[in-house]
């Protein structure tokens, strides 16, 4: 089964378009939402929960079908939301209780799970204190964990590292990983902060101004050309590289790195090259992107995407 | 801080009804509302049930408790009888609703509770019980309250005790319906609990005094529809067996309506606000 198939969905606000004639299908896994602020990341998001109607089309999330089903889908998914949520009058464990509470859950699983959940994302004593109390990073944990509360099969985070700092975010990435390896669990990640989800995601959608740009598996996506090959060496790069001029391959060195487009006669030149420059081949493989090259490429105006 | 990072998934949990969610919302709610620091609350409740008090402790009452069997349902009516009771309690209706949704969707959890799986109508009904509920208390208890004490101390039959005590409850209950609803539209059209809190009760004086102020210009009565106030007396005094100053039937018609608008606007205000938020 699918996680999520959508069909030409749109949702307009009056005359902003907030996403347009989305068609894709995603599979089961981590999967990385990414494109700039105001993309229609958290748009889409909140369309596949059902808090919004779409102006046009249809998605399914776990196989139920948004509009009509959206109080079966939201006891499957967990939201963990951009901005802050919480209420400030409750304690941490009294907050997560009540969310899971409002999910279904018997009183005394909430509780336990509430427990569980806190200890999960580094909360500990802090779990009694009210949320008004909390720092920018304990409020980012209270909602991973209200999100994750009721053991969704689909957790929906938007934007969940926003505001931390390097060692939160850090902290914040190492419990999703954790989340993500969790079996028949998936995530949908959005972001604007690419570096955030390398590593992280199975598959990736990009979004620019209400539509998508790209929606693949992130291996195949990042794989690049597949013509074009990567070298790394030991020794004096520039000797080397004018050592592949000289046998006809034209390269384009980075810092530690070159590029060759594959030669037409098979690699020997390249080792020949290497031989004549005094150098070692260390690594020769089929180049890759970066999520940040790929983001680049596709949206026009890519720098935008803030930096990590 | 560090992570412990334990692998957390417990399998499938049965989960309880939709009411089930609706009653939990109800619960924190009135927990809020009626929580030992809600100083405000406490003190707006016991000023009305003082009032109470005072009112059945006046030389009305005491004449209920003397002379057995010439009392009727109609001397019980004394908190119906005048504005300043409902007046007063607009304090009350102020305070306790004024946060229902503005409060939730001034920290934005309205975002979180609406992602979990309820409805709109849900988290309505949530809301406004737990608010009706705080205000039926204080509409409702004193009353029949009174009632009781009239029934054991004074010669009260059994009967009219429980007839009034009937006429309380249905009374209060209307009252306290209205006024959540009120408070509920109040409550939906803005993010700050303390101008709904001030709307509500700037809205429900201004029209009695729109509406006393009409009626001593042009000598009509027919003004006094305009104040929710004065339809709630009216229907009060009716239910008492005392004769209002305007028609109760139409009043109760007017309040019956105003309840519906303000709930329907309240709901489609809830259904908006993701998108506006």
């Amino acid at each position: 089964m699918d996680l999520i198939r959508t069909d030409s969905l749109t949702k307009r606000y009056g005359s902003i378009v907030g996403l347009s004639g989305l068609t894709v299908t995603i599979p089961t896994g981590t999967i990385a939402l990414v494109g700039p602020n105001g993309a229609g990341k958290s748009t889409f998001l909140r369309l596949l929960l059902g808090l919004l109607e779409p102006t046009q089309g249809t998605a399914q999330v776990l196989g139920q079908e948004i509009t009509r089903q959206g109080v079966a889908l939201r006891e499957q998914v967990g939201y963990m939301p951009e901005h802050d949520c919480l209420i400030p009058a409750m304690t941490g464990i009294g907050f997560v209780a009540y969310m899971g509470r409002l999910s279904g859950l018997p009183k005394s699983q909430a509780f336990g799970r509430a427990h569980d959940v806190l200890q999960f994302v580094g909360l500990r004593e802090e779990r009694y204190r009210k949320i008004s109390e909390y720092s920018v990073g304990m409020r980012q944990r209270v909602k991973l964990a209200q999100a994750i509360v009721h053991d969704p099969a689909l957790t929906l985070l938007d934007e969940p590292t926003a505001g931390l700092d390097p060692t939160g975010r850090a902290e914040m990435l190492a419990l999703l990983k954790v989340l993500s390896d969790t079996k028949d669990r998936s995530l949908v990640l959005s972001t604007h902060l690419l570096p955030d989800v390398e590593g992280l995601c199975d598959f990736l959608v990009v979004l620019n101004d209400g539509r998508l740009l790209a929606a693949a598996p992130t291996k195949e996506i990042l794989s690049g050309d597949a013509r074009e090959l990567v070298l790394r060496v030991k020794g004096d790069l520039a000797r080397f590289v004018l050592a592949l001029g000289h046998h006809g391959v034209s390269a384009r060195p980075a810092r530690h790195e070159v590029r060759i487009d594959r030669p037409v006669g098979g690699e020997r030149v390249l080792f020949e090259a290497a031989a004549e420059a005094e150098c070692q081949i260390r690594y020769l493989g089929p180049a890759t992107r970066s999520i940040e090259e790929l983001f680049l490429q596709l949206v026009p105006g890519g720098t935008r995407v803030a930096p990590p | 801080m560090s992570i412990n990072a334990p692998r957390y998934t417990i399998g499938s949990i049965a989960r309880e009804p939709r009411w089930n969610r609706v009653r939990v919302i109800v619960f924190e709610g009135l927990m809020r509302r009626l929580a030992a620091l809600n100083i405000v609350l406490i003190v707006l409740g016991s000023l009305i049930v003082g009032v109470e008090v005072v009112i059945f402790t006046t030389p009305a009452f005491v004449e209920i408790l003397n002379a057995g069997g010439s009392v009727g349902l109609s001397n019980f009516a004394t908190p119906y009888r005048s504005v300043a009771y409902l007046l007063l309690a607009t304090l009350l209706v102020a305070s306790a609703g004024a946060g229902a949704i503005a409060g939730d969707v001034a920290n934005r959890s309205i975002a979180l509770y609406l992602s979990r799986p309820i409805t709109p109508l849900d988290y309505l009904i949530g809301k406004g019980t737990a608010v009706g509920l705080v205000l039926a208390i204080f509409f409702i208890v004193p009353g029949v309250g009174a009632c009781l004490f009239a029934y054991i101390v004074g010669n009260v039959s059994i009967g009219l005790a429980a007839l009034a005590m009937g006429a309380f409850i249905a009374v209060g209950l209307l009252v306290a319906v209205v006024f959540t609803s009120l408070s509920l539209f109040m409550s939906s059209l803005t993010r700050r609990p303390i101008f709904a809190g001030a709307s509500i009760f700037g809205v429900l004086v201004s029209a009695e005094v729109l509406a006393a102020l009409v009626q001593g210009v042009t000598r009509s009565n027919q003004s006094l529809y305009v104040s929710p106030i004065e339809d709630l007396l009216a229907v009060g005094q009716a239910t008492f067996g005392v004769t209002p100053t305007i028609n109760a039937s139409a009043a109760l018609v007017i309040v019956l309506v105003l309840t519906a608008v303000s709930l329907l606007v309240a709901y489609l205000r809830v259904r908006q606000v993701e998108v506006v938020g």
